[in-house]
């Protein structure tokens, strides 16, 4: 299991390859994670880092505390790890950690559909517009009558979607900027600008 | 009630903090400028002014078996499309008694150069006119300068 580390979204832009080609990318913001506790099988059951970003002042006295002698950071993550030992508390990870080239994870929140039909929802067919159709964006039927007298369980219908936490999986590192402290991926990840994102490498 | 327009912290935009170094600041503030920052970045600098009617000669990379070389395509800017680093041109010449377009991102790291050969008189910005025309009637009026 490899560290990863949080940014924010930035949003998509376009990337000339030496080719020619033109990718798609988004910009992810990754300013220096501070390593804030190590998880150790001895003390916690379990081995991973903590890392935390972005400066806040609003910090309660206990959590002033966890953070002794480190900087007020307001977003705190774990990723689990199994060599705890290569990493210090107080460190300061940046975006360097990942090569151009390499695979990576990114982990956010989809944005937020609220309440939303079977069309959208699950890409169910619509029904005609005209011709004396009142079956515009209707789910249709849910299923038999009387046998077996009740609606089948998991049954795809209308309700909330988005704001789910999704992982999109194996995104290439087109280019790392340790000076901006960006990272781009090749591809799409969730959430809106200014989002939280976890990248992991993959 | 939408606090952000009335100036009133919210979510994206916090209040400056002691706390906030300048840079910190910058990095939360700047967001779509980053974005545009990127773009610019791939722009050329070493392109002419390009309007439709003009005729260009385009020298593109092509790649032919595991050689390259360059290849010139000369006609006519029949369109411009697209802004900033997306932006295009379809260039149109009779090839041999066939009509031949070719559209170019002139910000491509392909092309070797771009030349205006002649200025011509177009009246509308995309010459689309141009495809129902063969010989003499295909060709544009020279545009001359104001002096």
């Amino acid at each position: 299991m490899s560290i990863g580390l949080i940014g924010r979204k930035v949003g998509m832009t376009q990337i000339f390859q030496a080719d020619g080609t033109m990718i798609p990318v988004t910009a992810v913001a990754i300013e220096p994670n501070t390593v804030t506790r190590l998880r150790t099988v001895e003390r916690d059951g379990y081995t991973a880092i903590q890392v935390g970003i972005e400066p806040s002042k609003k910090l309660t006295k206990p959590e002033k505390g966890q953070l002794k002698d480190l900087p007020p950071v307001a977003t705190i993550r774990e990723f689990r790890t199994d060599d705890v030992d290569a990493y210090t508390v107080g460190q300061k990870l940046t975006v360097e950690m990942f090569a151009e080239g390499e695979l990576v994870d990114v982990t956010g929140v989809s944005k937020g559909k609220g309440f939303a039909g079977t069309v959208k929802r699950h890409h169910f067919k619509r029904g005609p517009e005209t011709h004396g159709s009142d079956h515009h964006r209707e789910p249709g039927s849910i299923g038999p009558g009387t046998t077996p007298g009740r609606v089948y369980k998991g049954l795809r219908m209308s309700g909330h979607m988005g704001s789910d936490r999704v992982t999109v999986k194996k995104l290439t590192v087109v280019r790392t900027d340790p000076e901006r402290n960006l990272l781009l991926v090749k591809g799409a990840v969730p959430g809106a600008p200014n989002a939280l994102l976890l990248v992991k490498k993959a | 009630m939408l606090y952000s327009a009335v100036g009133r912290p919210c979510g994206r935009f916090p209040a400056p903090d002691a706390q906030r170094t300048a840079a910190h600041d910058e990095s939360r503030y700047r967001n779509v400028n980053v974005l545009d920052e990127i773009a610019q970045e791939q722009l050329r600098s070493d392109l002419p002014a390009l309007a439709t009617g003009d005729t260009v000669r385009v020298s593109a990379k092509v790649v032919e078996g595991n050689r390259e070389r360059i290849q010139v395509f000369e006609g006519t800017v029949m369109r411009l499309r697209g802004g900033g680093i997306t932006r295009s041109i379809t260039v149109r010449r009779i090839a041999s008694g066939v009509g031949v377009e070719r559209t170019f991102k002139i910000n491509s790291p392909r092309i070797e150069k771009i030349e205006v050969v002649r200025h011509g008189v177009a009246r509308r910005a995309q010459l689309y006119f141009l495809r129902k025309r063969v010989g003499k009637a295909a060709t544009l009026r020279e545009r001359r300068q104001n002096g």
